[in-house]
């Protein structure tokens, strides 16, 4: 044993060093970690407690109804407002903002927006109208011919 | 109202996929750091391996880069947490690893991965070898120097025959417990990959194996490089007991590289001949963007080029100069190609869509905390660290002197 001091006080030091883990483990872990599973609970009040961005469609309907109205008879019925134009929380909340106001079209280049749903792929479900941006017209915006709100160009 | 800088980059991003892809995968989720993650716990393994190879298996002819290959393993480990922490982010939230273990996730037991190899395994080991010179250098270094030599001693500076021969005792039994080791945190670095269902180029069963013997030719390469570099800036020619040293890691290097490159072509074969539902799309990638870093870097230059080089100075009587312009040429082909090999696994995988009817792609940035600058400090810094470790411990032993063997002696 007389030659095995450096490994007893090696080996002391390990001790030390589990125990304080332990130690600390205690004061570290989250007073409300894992009532409900492996997280805090707490996270969720937390998380609940943020600012609600999305106001929803029918926020947008109440101001909105000509839009609406329009959108409804057309093949874009199924997509919300937001989808397009971005959360409106805010603007619903107070419509005189300028600051708060969604985006009136997405950005530019519109062609690229509309071609996120309406590019030529042939695992796209056929009733989506796709097209090869490169051929379909493509010096000029969609808008030119397409409302957006009821994009069927009438012949 | 939205921010006009997410929405350009919405649309820089349409542009760059093809095909059909979920609107999730159009940003690849595990960037270049997630390639260096098991680049550089590939080599902690391999330099570990090689350095056990001295240890418990007696290849005698490897003593003089057998600390060397344990310092290169310690500055790599140091390091290997270092590109999840710039990935994750919050690196001040890190230790939530280990204190709330989660036993259900791979990849959340890292910590404990770690911690074992890093505490158990190699500063014990790198202590208990080094405990001599850390008793003689607290001794004969000026202070402030000798305290934190003082400090390691733990306040013991027995060096008695059988202090000593107790240490080497304990260290050999650390390196026995250190090889299953070091195949476990490179094999479960492939497991998380190999464990992923979802994608199926890295859901195999043998990605654990690839990974480790990739690990294994990696670690091997790099402790080559980094014994002869060092010779170099330290002025010693490599000869004598040198060249044997450097002859018997390249022998090593060139049976693990053909283990490792028969498995890599075995998967490829498979897969090719399954020809599963996912296969079309992979070909895509692999003729397009995978290419260049697949079948030129990662098969041709770093694994082919460095076969037929190794092999040939295996059979050939070649002179020692020749030899070692190989060796060198070779290890740093290796180098580069277990990097591509990392970045085809780990970006690769991530290039095809869950549908099989489009693919992505990766834009690497030059700045940020996920582009190549940081990278580049991140491989970087093993290099100094290692330069610091070798500056602090030493790691030339009397045996390293060079034998009475006349240089340009063919391979023995």
């Amino acid at each position: 044993m007389k030659n095995a001091r450096h490994v007893l006080r090696l080996a002391a030091i390990l001790v030390v060093g589990v125990t304080s883990f332990i130690v600390v483990r205690r004061l570290l872990v989250p007073a409300t970690f894992g009532e409900i599973g492996h997280y805090r609970a707490a996270a969720i009040e937390q998380i609940k407690s943020k600012p609600v961005r999305h106001a929803g469609a029918d926020a947008c309907v109440d101001c909105h109804s000509d839009v609406s109205d329009l959108k409804s008879t057309s093949k874009h019925a199924g997509i919300h407002c937001e989808s397009c134009h971005g959360p409106g929380a805010a603007h619903a909340e107070d419509p005189d903002s300028a600051d708060a106001r969604p985006t009136r079209h997405l950005a530019q280049p519109r062609r690229l927006f509309c071609g996120a749903c309406h590019s030529e792929s042939i695992s796209r479900p056929p009733f989506m109208r796709q097209v090869h941006l490169e051929i379909h017209y493509p010096k000029q915006p969609c808008t030119d011919c397409h409302q957006s709100h009821h994009p069927e160009v009438e012949k | 109202m939205i921010d006009s800088h997410l929405i350009n980059e919405f649309y820089e991003a349409l542009e760059r996929v093809s095909g059909y892809i979920y609107p999730n995968e159009i940003e690849l989720q595990w960037s270049v750091l997630i390639v260096l993650y098991p680049y550089i716990t590939g080599l902690v393994a391999g330099a570990f391996i090689l350095a056990s190879l001295v240890r418990v298996f007696k290849v005698d002819e490897m003593a003089p880069a057998y600390r060397l290959a344990l310092l290169t393993s310690l500055a790599f480990l140091l390091v290997a947490p270092m590109p999840l922490n710039a990935h994750l982010g919050h690196p001040e939230r890190a230790y939530e690893i280990l204190v709330t273990p989660n036993t259900n996730s791979a990849m959340a037991m890292f910590g404990f991965v770690y911690l074992w190899y890093l505490t158990i395994v190699l500063l014990l080991e790198v202590w208990f070898d080094y405990r001599k010179d850390i008793v003689i250098l607290s001794k004969t270094k000026p202070a402030p120097l000798r305290w934190f030599y003082k400090i390691l001693t733990l306040g013991v500076d027995d060096i008695s025959p059988r202090a000593l021969a107790l240490d080497d005792k304990i260290g050999r039994a650390i390196t026995v417990i250190g090889v299953p080791s070091a195949v476990l945190l490179h094999g479960y670095v492939g497991f998380i990959f190999g464990s992923i269902k979802a994608i199926p180029w890295w859901s195999t069963a043998l990605m654990p194996i690839i990974f480790l013997f990739s690990a294994m030719v990696s670690g091997i390469a790099a402790v080559m490089v980094i014994y002869m570099f060092s010779c170099w800036l330290r002025g010693e020619q490599i000869v004598g007991a040198r060249m044997k040293c450097v002859d018997t890691i390249a022998r090593y290097l060139l049976v693990s590289l053909i283990v490792s490159f028969s498995l890599e072509a075995l998967e490829m074969i498979q897969k090719a001949y399954e020809a599963e539902e996912h296969y079309d799309i992979t070909v895509v990638m692999l003729e397009g963007m995978l290419y260049l870093s697949m079948l030129v870097v990662q098969v041709f230059l770093g694994s082919i080029v460095p076969m037929i080089f190794l092999g040939f100075v295996r059979i050939a009587n070649v002179h020692e100069r020749v030899r070692k312009a190989v060796y060198a040429v070779s290890s740093l082909l290796i180098l580069l190609g277990v990097l591509a090999m990392r970045w085809n696994v780990v970006i690769g995988g991530q290039f095809v869509s869950k549908s099989f009817r489009g693919i992505t792609t990766y834009k690497l940035g030059i700045a940020g905390r996920e582009g190549l600058l940081s990278a580049a400090i991140i491989l970087i810094l093993p290099v100094l660290i290692l330069a610091v470790l070798v500056k602090l411990f030493p790691p030339w032993e009397s045996a390293d002197k060079p034998t009475e063997a006349t240089a340009g002696d063919p391979i023995s």
